[in-house]
């Protein structure tokens, strides 16, 4: 299920073990098994799956991971673009969020 | 997203190949800028493609048949079936005639042995037998040649079985032949036959789609004639697989492997 992504309690995450991926260039084929579909990624939205294959985070940790990973500013990579791109592949079922209680 | 290649370097300097390195990095960061530029004006960051596997196996289960000429199929209470495209009358009062039936099981292309036909498909009467006279001295017989059949019969029996697919229906067929001096009331020394048989035809051009026939991932065929054929398509395939033959096979046989590729 979709969402919109611009949520602090939302934390993402992604399931390596759900695609197989190759990369070509700077992009990346990957087949999701559980729907049979395969994806085009560029580096960012594989950038994203790939990040959180290896740990779950919130959407400000992983703005803030994925400009370090690809030696990038805030200004290059805008938020709203990473919650859009969140958008999609959570369409296509890469990734996936919960909502993480707060404590009282 | 297209790249300039990179050219081998043959000026002979050694700075030059640090230089092109860093170049390169230089433009991927530029070139990944642009991309996210595009993506921040709604260029997609991912594209689905239409040609992927899960398209291929939903193929498979969207195959149809058409068949190639007319398709007539005759049933008997036991649920064999002969096929063939020869037509037999029916007149009206009297029923199929004797001749006919002969002669259509004599040059069916497919014979199917008993147990085959569902139910839904075999005749609502049939005959009991009671003309079970054989010294009777009609010549129903006449038109069947026992000892040449037989000679036939052996010399099938003695070839390879399994890779002369034909060989073993027409030998189905002559067995078949055999036994029906004894229960198509040949006996009785009748011209028409008014039970015994269900007699279905399918018209060239009929276009099949077997996944109509599907209920989840198990056959549940349609009670028309379409259904029919499904149903001697999967007995066909049960005994030969994909082997040519039976019209739309290679359709059956994709969506029996799907089938098996769910489970």
């Amino acid at each position: 299920m979709a969402s919109s992504g611009d949520d602090s309690s939302q934390v993402w995450t992604s399931d390596s073990s759900q695609y197989l991926s190759v990369m070509y260039d700077d992009t990346h084929l990957v087949y999701f098994k559980p729907s049979g579909e395969t994806h085009f990624l560029n580096f960012l939205s594989f950038g994203l799956i790939d990040v959180l294959s290896e740990k779950s985070l919130t959407i400000d940790g992983l703005h803030e991971l994925i400009q370090d990973r690809f030696s990038l500013t805030a200004d290059d990579i805008p938020k709203s673009l990473l919650i859009s791109t969140l958008a999609e592949l959570d369409l296509a079922g890469l990734v996936s969020s919960k909502r993480v209680k707060e404590k009282l | 997203m297209t790249e300039k290649p990179i050219l081998p370097d043959t000026s002979g300097a050694d700075t030059s190949s640090s230089e092109t390195e860093f170049d390169a990095e230089t433009r991927r960061i530029s070139e990944r800028r642009q991309l996210l530029t595009l993506g921040a004006a709604g260029l997609p960051m991912m594209l689905t493609l239409k040609a992927s596997a899960r398209e291929v196996l939903i193929s498979q289960l969207t195959c149809t048949v058409k068949l190639p000429q007319r398709m007539r199929i005759l049933v008997d209470c036991d649920g064999a079936a002969w096929v063939g495209t020869r037509s037999i009358d029916y007149v009206n009062g009297k029923g199929f005639e004797v001749a006919d039936i002969v002669k259509f099981k004599d040059k069916a292309s497919y014979v199917f042995p008993s147990g085959t036909v569902p139910n839904n498909w075999r005749p609502d009467t049939c005959p009991i037998e009671e003309c079970n006279n054989d010294d009777d001295d009609d010549d129903d017989d006449d038109d069947f040649d026992f000892e040449s059949a037989s000679a036939e019969l052996d010399e099938l029996m003695r070839a390879s079985f399994s890779d002369q697919a034909d060989g073993i229906m027409l030998a189905s067929a002559m067995i078949s032949r055999k036994g029906d001096d004894d229960d198509d009331d040949d006996d009785c020394d009748e011209d028409y036959v008014d039970s015994g048989y269900a007699y279905y035809q399918i018209n060239k051009n009929t276009t099949i789609s077997p996944a109509d026939h599907l209920s989840g991932s198990t056959w549940s065929t349609q009670n028309n004639n379409n259904g029919l054929f499904i149903e001697l398509s999967l007995a066909y395939e049960a005994s030969y697989g994909n082997t040519a033959g039976w019209p739309g096979i290679s359709c059956i046989f994709s969506i029996i492997t799907y089938l098996g590729q769910q489970s």
